[in-house]
């Protein structure tokens, strides 16, 4: 199907791009396009303007800034795969980058744009909830950032106000070279997770969420705290922290049982990952 | 703001202008302005693959990007990269292997495996297959896809 017709504007500054999103037609970001195109070739979202920010050249880079990697709204998941900073600090970024879609997608696709559309079944808003990073957002003539915890509040929803775009994303170095893993489970490589799982061990802290399983990616409080008692907990005692944790799926029937033990299953996948760099490093 | 926009781009190597509408998908565009009918417009939202284009030297889904999005970007079809030869030894293995029937997913399967040789000379079977998964195919079952694949890569070695 076509899109329904739209305005469209190639923003030059993050300014210029700040001041368009913030006039009076319903517009919308454009970056990879790569989740956006589709809904609105479905016609499930119908923007009458489009402010392309695909040649914002300062939005594409990697950087380290003091403690934290900061990653610019507009680097391409490609380019996460493929980055010498981000394999060197950041290397659940890279793994997590094969669970995305397929190359095609991802030589197009933008860590900012999969951040703001927030996919429940993404894998990057997981990653970045435990990585416990900073969002950079921007709006006509101000800045503010928002803390990854605080940034996902539903099914496509974020904090991003009218008139706001996501600039970049800062993640703390510290956070960022902790053993971490994901796992997930989907019916064909590259297609959405039906349940996925990422965890970060640091110095005496975990740091867990889940994807693809309620309407956001979620931390699972019950599930660091059972780790860091038992970090070799069994699937009993994995499945009733996430039924704390998870308790509209964990209410939902057989069909919610089944994602638990799914997700019990991945858990105990990403422990063992972290436990084997936990001894190599 | 809305109307039509004047782009400037490189298709298989020629620069050429074309004025589109800011909802033409730059597969439409490049098969009905164009007349480069090689790009196969299937699903229209990113599953099947058979719209795939070189996009700056990236394979992208040609549904999911507007025309309008092309200016300045250097963009090679199925055509060009036929007439060109860079995947002569990929077209040899799959019409050796018959690893297509009707040829809808077959632009889009050529492009795709090609970048994959370019990133990966000796690449698996089970990393051919990866590869390959946002490519969809309703007749051949993929096993001659992945053979010719394969046979393409040992003849390059």
């Amino acid at each position: 199907m076509k899109p329904r017709p739209f305005a469209y504007r190639r923003a030059t500054s993050v300014e210029e791009a700040c001041s368009l999103l913030a006039g009076p037609v319903d517009a919308r970001v454009i970056a990879g396009g790569q989740s956006l195109v589709p809904m609105m070739n479905l016609r499930l979202v119908s923007p009458a303007l489009l402010v392309d920010i695909g040649g914002l050249a300062e939005l594409q880079r990697v950087t380290l800034a003091g403690d934290a990697l900061h990653v610019g709204a507009l680097v391409r998941h490609r380019q996460l795969e493929t980055d010498l900073l981000v394999a060197r600090h950041v290397p659940l970024l890279a793994s997590a980058v094969r669970h995305v879609a397929h190359q095609a997608v991802r030589n197009r696709g933008t860590l900012g744009g999969s951040l703001c559309h927030a996919d429940p079944a993404a894998e990057f808003p997981a990653c970045i909830l435990v990585l416990e990073a900073t969002l950079h957002i921007a709006s006509s003539g101000s800045e503010r950032t928002v803390a990854a915890g605080d940034f996902f509040r539903g099914m496509f929803a974020t904090a991003l106000e009218p008139g706001e775009m996501l600039t970049g994303v800062s993640i703390p170095l510290t956070a960022a070279r902790d053993p971490a893993a994901l796992h997930e489970m989907s019916r064909r490589h590259g297609d959405l997770a039906l349940a996925g799982i990422v965890g970060r061990r640091g110095q005496g802290l975990q740091r867990w969420a889940a994807f693809g399983i309620e309407d956001r990616a979620v931390r699972l409080a019950h599930l660091e705290t059972m780790f860091a008692d038992k970090p070799q907990a069994g699937e009993a005692e994995m499945l009733a922290a996430l039924a704390l944790d998870l308790p509209s799926t964990a209410g939902a029937g057989t069909a919610g049982r089944a994602k638990l033990v799914i997700a019990a299953e991945l858990a105990r996948r990403c422990r063992d990952d972290i436990d084997r760099a936990g001894v190599a490093a | 703001m809305s109307g039509i926009h004047t782009i400037k781009f490189r298709l298989n190597g020629r620069a050429v202008a074309k004025h589109v509408e800011p909802r033409t998908s730059a597969a439409d565009m490049i098969r009905h302005e164009s007349g480069l009918t090689g790009t196969h417009v299937g699903c229209e939202h990113g599953v099947c693959g058979a719209c795939s284009i070189v996009l700056d030297g990236a394979v992208v889904r040609g549904c999911l990007v507007f025309a309008v999005q092309l200016d300045g970007a250097e963009v090679e079809t199925i055509e060009g990269a036929s007439d060109s030869g860079r995947i002569a030894a990929l077209q040899a293995a799959f019409v050796d292997r018959n690893a297509l029937q009707c040829g809808f997913c077959t632009p889009g399967m050529l492009l795709t495996a090609a970048e994959l040789l370019s990133r990966e000379p000796n690449p698996s079977r089970e990393k051919i297959r990866e590869a390959l998964s946002g490519n969809i195919c309703r007749c051949t079952g993929y096993e001659a896809i992945v053979d010719a694949v394969a046979a393409a890569a040992k003849v390059k070695r």
